[in-house]
């Protein structure tokens, strides 16, 4: 049978009731849909027993406080939000292997669910951990493709239990089982993005300079990708971005030599995200794309787009 | 009906279950250290990919049972060379790896490639290969990089490919699992 939306949400909804019984939850929302799915069958199984935040990590979407805020608060989510920009960087400062990122980042999540737990005197963690998380995180004989900060990057003790009630669930089956919950489309239909933010976007060592960077070129990427689609000339892919490289090149601005940062752009065609393949973006719209990114963003010098399927590569760089 | 789904390290063992689930058939997953009474009490079994070589690592009952079973068996990549490599095929690296993209031409559908365009894209993710099948087997397709894409022995019940039939940008994919799972 494929699969069933509203079988799913049954045994969800009581499962999650079963494991947390009387108990209070805290449910981390980032704005994608995998979490806003996970919040939606817990306020289902637990109604008033669950509090809901979003952290803040310096490493989001353009305005994106904002808009998941607006999202949420039409969708009838409280929210509390916590900024912990600060946080993320002084420890991310220096870092540039990527699996210590995601770490650090993972633990530092932990961290500050734990403090508001502790306040709201909560025992359980909702958490949106969909199948290919824990399935490239490793384990057994599958080797570590990439620790995902929900499952590989968890620190080994924490003071919370988890609940994870998407466990077994691919991206396409979270879209079926948002829509079936009668999720807004802005939320069902929203592109996937990673735990760790930009940071698994900025390869090498991460700064607030660097993030201001990725987060503009992330924005234009998207705005121009979705105009595209808009208007016919390509369909929409299933995860666009950009990427910045610490590598510097050589250029010319108004008869002046430049040296400055590339950023790669990266758009994907997949179901699952378990394999995907390069999106075959017009080759004007790529141009639309690198002329607005070296106009509006004074640091970039070099725009690349990225040819390279899953496997074997990733869609995100690190 | 069991279909049992021995997980050898690959990233689409899961994929593998959720798929058959998608045809309507219960799976379930088990490692690699599966018992020979589990193996036995399963209709079909469905042999994962994975990141180990044949010739370094140890895969517990699963020779015993691919030598003596009977039942329907489909290796898929590690699991289609396992296949070669216990029935005295030969499996060594190959001479280019291939990831992402294949161009797989069929040579001769037999039941496992049965109704599938006679050349069709499909995902691979492996470095070694089958360079001799074993003996009484057929050889179904092939690729630019790759002699033996898919192969078969009707007699032992047995059915391998070195692409991924499972994940997503297999075209045909969900055929060909689906004519495995006709045999059972």
């Amino acid at each position: 049978m494929p699969f069933n939306a509203e079988k799913f949400i049954e045994g969800a909804v009581s499962s999650i009731k079963a494991s947390v019984g009387n108990g209070r939850a805290i449910i981390a929302v980032s704005g994608g849909v995998d979490s806003s799915v996970a919040a939606a069958l817990a306020s289902r199984a637990l109604g008033k027993n669950i509090h809901c935040m979003f952290v803040d990590t310096g490493l989001m979407r353009k305005d994106e406080g904002k808009r998941v805020l607006a999202m949420l608060s039409r969708a009838g989510v409280k929210l509390d939000v916590v900024d912990a920009s600060n946080d993320f960087f002084s420890a991310l400062k220096g870092v540039e292997e990527p699996e210590k990122k995601r770490k650090i980042i993972g633990e530092k999540f932990i961290r500050v669910f734990e403090a508001e737990a502790k306040k709201q005197k909560a025992a359980y963690l909702i958490q949106g951990t969909i199948a290919p998380d824990w399935i490239e995180s490793g384990g057994g004989s599958r080797d570590t493709i990439k620790s995902h900060h929900n499952v590989g990057g968890l620190p080994e003790k924490m003071g919370m239990k988890l609940v994870e009630p998407l466990r077994d669930l691919y991206k396409h089956e979270v879209r079926i089982t948002a829509r079936a919950l009668g999720l807004p489309p802005e939320m069902s239909e929203r592109q996937p993005f990673p735990g760790p933010g930009l940071a698994v976007r900025i390869v090498g060592d991460i700064t607030p300079e660097k993030a201001a960077i990725v987060r503009e070129a992330c924005f234009i990427v998207e705005e121009e990708l979705e105009a595209a689609a808009k208007s016919g000339k390509m369909e929409l892919p299933w995860q666009y971005f950009a990427a910045l490289l610490p590598t510097k090149t050589v250029g010319v601005r108004g008869d002046e030599r430049s040296y400055q940062y590339t950023v790669v752009v990266r758009a994907v065609r997949s179901l699952d995200g378990m394999t995907a393949n390069f999106s075959h973006v017009p080759p004007e719209v790529l141009q639309k794309i690198s002329t607005r990114i070296t106009n509006e963003i004074r640091e970039v010098g070099r725009v690349l787009y990225d040819i390279t399927n899953k496997p074997p590569s990733t869609v995100e760089l690190e | 009906m069991a279909i049992l789904i021995v997980d050898m390290g690959s990233q689409y063992t899961h994929v593998i279950w959720r798929t058959c689930r998608d045809l309507g058939h219960d799976g379930k997953i088990v490692p690699k250290t599966v018992t020979r009474a589990e193996l036995d009490a399963a209709d079909a079994v469905i042999l994962s990919g994975g990141p180990s070589s044949v010739t370094k690592d140890n895969f517990h009952f699963l020779p015993d049972f691919i030598k003596a079973s009977g039942k329907p068996i489909l290796g898929i990549c590690l699991g289609h060379q396992l296949i070669a490599h216990t029935l005295s095929g030969v499996v060594v690296k190959g001479k280019n790896a291939e990831y992402g993209v294949s161009r797989v031409e069929v040579d001769k559908p037999g039941v496992l490639l049965e109704g599938v365009p006679a050349s069709f894209n499909a995902w691979v993710s492996h470095f070694d290969e089958v360079k001799k099948m074993p003996d009484g087997f057929v050889s179904l397709a092939h690729s630019d990089t790759c002699a033996h894409e898919a192969m078969e022995c009707l007699k032992k019940k047995l059915f391998s490919t070195q692409f991924h039939p499972e994940v997503w940008h297999t075209e045909n994919g969900e055929k060909i699992l689906e004519n495995f799972l006709r045999q059972v």
